[in-house]
């Protein structure tokens, strides 16, 4: 360091130090914290955030879109979704045994939802799965169809085995779903696996018109040899699930008529509900005969 | 109360004045550190764009009490192998003399603990003891991070020590003492503008950098670097042993301010209530140029204030400049250190020995040729630089 470069390199760094320091003054008097204090006040989360892989529903029929097709267990690269699923002998079609996703090993990468011909699956903005017991963090197909609920859309889906119009990657607002709709009253959300033949409950606004489940109902009847998916009450006219409703409707000894039902649907809740968490095989298979 | 005081033995009442000051000067430091915490971390906070701590208390401003509630209720982990009575003991070593430097400040008008001769002296034995703290807490911690914190901490203090006592010598040879209460009464008598920030401004720039390195602060804390040893010389520290280190480092930042404070500033001088009063009565008067009543009246009065004031407000009024002058070179401190990135070990060293160190001696003698010039031609006038040095603050008449 010679003598010329002694001042020099002084006032340099004096001066580059003033600068600084004026910059962190304004920066400290002038800009104001872009805190969000959490707990109190959330902020919106940008649209294309991903949270948690979720089970869409087709509003319109009230059908989930899954076809049990298996591309997003193929894709999933941390084996985080469980599949298992059986053959309707009647329609031919996959029905969905299980379908769970382990969100305590989810790296949340977006590839199921790459995946999924049918559209079937969402990446949703719910941040808040903290579960006290990590069992909890298996979420099941129940659980994901519901919370799904609010990415849901009415819209009909493309030709068959071709992906919506909708680009998978528009994540949200699809759908005029509020925050009321995906409430977890009965504490369904994030629980231990349930046993087969569980059926959420679901909105009156989400349910099929009792008229629409009749007409549909021969269409999906469930025969004794295939496993049983689930098991619904007879006000359950779940969109969720692929046929029960339908066959306790037309066939339960137990059940009020679809008419009725659809008169006083809330009375038939009330009524029911104590059956719901009910899932024996025996007790479906009652009300099937 | 003043007879029973009166009745008790000279070494009796030296103890229990000795423990009522040492009292004091805990309470004191501990005050200090709370709030020097409170204000790194708002300030941090705000720099950054943050808020900082907001629960507990007013907008968090509480936060220190739970923090030292935590502290004290966590274990004290030890790792295998350590030097334990070096281990142990590091920690309080540099409490004890973070707290051994408010000894000798002066913080209000004769409210000093020990008036010591050889006050600036002093200060730079007692902080050669947190080179001791910082290596013996190295080498107790049988961790590699520790002991290179610990060996760059070493370096880095001993290094800058030099420069510092240098940089302050300057004001010494001014003030003709190293007493600091008679550098703060040299100041007074010089009045505001002759503090010795201006005359002194190089050695005060010095003092500022040096101190930072000395307190091992940002952009210089190189033996407490987080992204290179986790936490240098205190890694393995935790519980009460890490809040002693914590404290230490408050205090010790705002001991050095209330010297810098002291030696730069006129330490507990500044304008009092009847100060302000003729200054309010002069601007009320155009300063003669259409004095009035009102003006007059008022000048009278802060005269008359002036000479009557009790000891207890000159005593407020020492204490508050006293803290407020601290606590701008405490802001002043914890502003570089969040605008700074840090330096290299390298860059550290050449910057003490090769660029503070010489222009500190510079200074020095910078110092003693206008003491000289100011002393031998005092009243003569000097053509060129006479207005210069008379702005400086070296002609005081």
């Amino acid at each position: 360091m010679g003598v010329t470069n002694f001042f020099g390199e002084a006032w340099r760094a004096g001066k580059s130090f003033a600068i600084g320091l004026n910059i962190t003054f304004k920066e400290m008097v002038f800009r104001p914290a872009i805190t969000i204090f959490y707990p109190d006040e959330t902020d919106k989360v940008p649209a294309w955030f991903r949270g948690i892989p979720l089970q869409k529903t087709d509003l319109l029929t009230g059908e989930y879109k899954c076809t049990s097709c298996g591309m997003c267990v193929e894709a999933c690269p941390v084996n985080v979704i469980t599949l298992e699923w059986h053959q309707d002998p009647t329609t031919k079609k996959k029905v969905a045994d299980r379908y769970a996703i382990d969100m305590s090993r989810c790296m949340l990468c977006n590839y199921c939802i790459e995946a999924c011909p049918f559209d079937s699956l969402v990446m949703g903005y719910d941040y808040e799965l903290c579960k006290v017991d990590p069992e909890n963090l298996v979420y099941e197909f129940e659980d994901l169809l519901r919370m799904g609920l609010k990415y849901s859309s009415a819209e009909q889906a493309g030709p068959k085995g071709k992906k919506n119009a909708t680009p998978p990657w528009v994540f949200h607002g699809l759908t005029g779903a509020t925050e009321e709709d995906i409430q977890d009253k009965n504490g369904y959300l994030g629980r231990p696996p349930l046993g087969k033949g569980y059926v959420p409950e679901l909105k009156d606004r989400f349910k099929k018109p009792a008229e629409e489940v009749a007409q549909t109902a021969p269409h999906e009847a469930k025969t004794p040899d295939a496993p049983v998916v689930t098991k619904s009450t007879p006000t359950q006219t779940a969109p969720v699930n692929t046929n029960p409703a339908n066959v306790s409707a037309q066939a339960g000894p137990a059940a009020p008529s679809p008419a009725k039902a659809a008169e006083d649907k809330t009375a038939n809740v009330a009524e029911q509900k104590p059956d719901q968490t009910v899932n024996t095989e025996k007790t479906s298979g009652e009300e099937a005969k | 109360m003043v007879a029973w005081w009166n009745s008790l033995s000279p070494v009796a009442q030296a103890w229990i004045w000795g423990f009522g000051k040492a009292t004091l000067i805990l309470i004191w430091g501990l005050l200090n550190f709370a709030v020097a915490m409170m204000l790194e971390r708002k300030l941090s906070a705000w720099i950054q764009n943050r808020v900082g701590p907001w629960r507990a208390g007013l907008h968090g401003w509480l936060q220190p009490i739970p923090d030292l509630l935590k502290l004290f209720l966590k274990e004290y982990i030890e790792p295998r192998n350590i030097d334990k009575p070096l281990f142990v003991i590091a920690p309080f070593i540099g409490f004890v003399m973070c707290l051994l430097i408010w000894l000798i400040i002066p913080i209000g008008p004769g409210a000093v603990a020990m008036n010591l001769d050889i006050g600036i002296i002093f200060i730079a034995a007692i902080t050669g003891y947190d080179v001791i703290m910082i290596f013996m807490s190295g080498w107790g911690s049988n961790n590699k991070y520790s002991l290179l914190g610990a060996m760059r901490g070493a370096a880095q203090m001993i290094s800058y020590e030099v420069t510092l006592v240098m940089s302050i010598i300057g004001v010494v040879m001014m003030a003709g003492s190293l007493r600091l209460s008679d550098i703060v009464d040299a100041q007074a008598a010089r009045g505001p503008l002759g503090w010795y920030l201006l005359p002194q401004i190089i050695g005060f720039l010095i003092y500022l950098i040096a101190s930072l390195a000395e307190l091992n602060r940002a952009p210089f804390d190189l033996s407490e670097a987080e992204s290179e040893l986790v936490s240098g010389y205190h890694t393995e520290y935790s519980g009460f042993r890490w809040a002693v280190f914590a404290l230490t480092e408050y205090i010790h930042l705002v001991g050095w301010s209330a010297i810098a404070a002291t030696l730069f500033l006129g330490g507990w001088t500044g304008p009092t209530h009847a100060d302000l009063a003729a200054l309010v009565g002069n601007l009320v008067n155009g300063f003669g140029l259409f004095p009035n009543g009102a003006g007059t009246g008022l000048i009278d009065w802060a005269n008359n204030a002036a000479v009557n004031m009790g000891w207890f407000a000159k005593w407020i009024w020492g204490f508050w400049w006293f803290a407020f002058k601290t606590y701008l070179f405490v802001f002043l401190a914890m502003w570089i250190r969040w605008t700074l990135p840090r330096v290299r070990i390298d860059q550290l060293m050449d910057l003490g020995w090769k660029f503070l160190l010489p222009v500190s001696l510079l200074n020095i003698f910078l110092t003693g040729i206008l003491k000289f010039v100011a002393t031998e031609y005092h009243g003569v006038p000097v053509n060129l630089g006479f207005t210069t040095l008379r702005l400086l603050g070296w002609w005081t008449n």
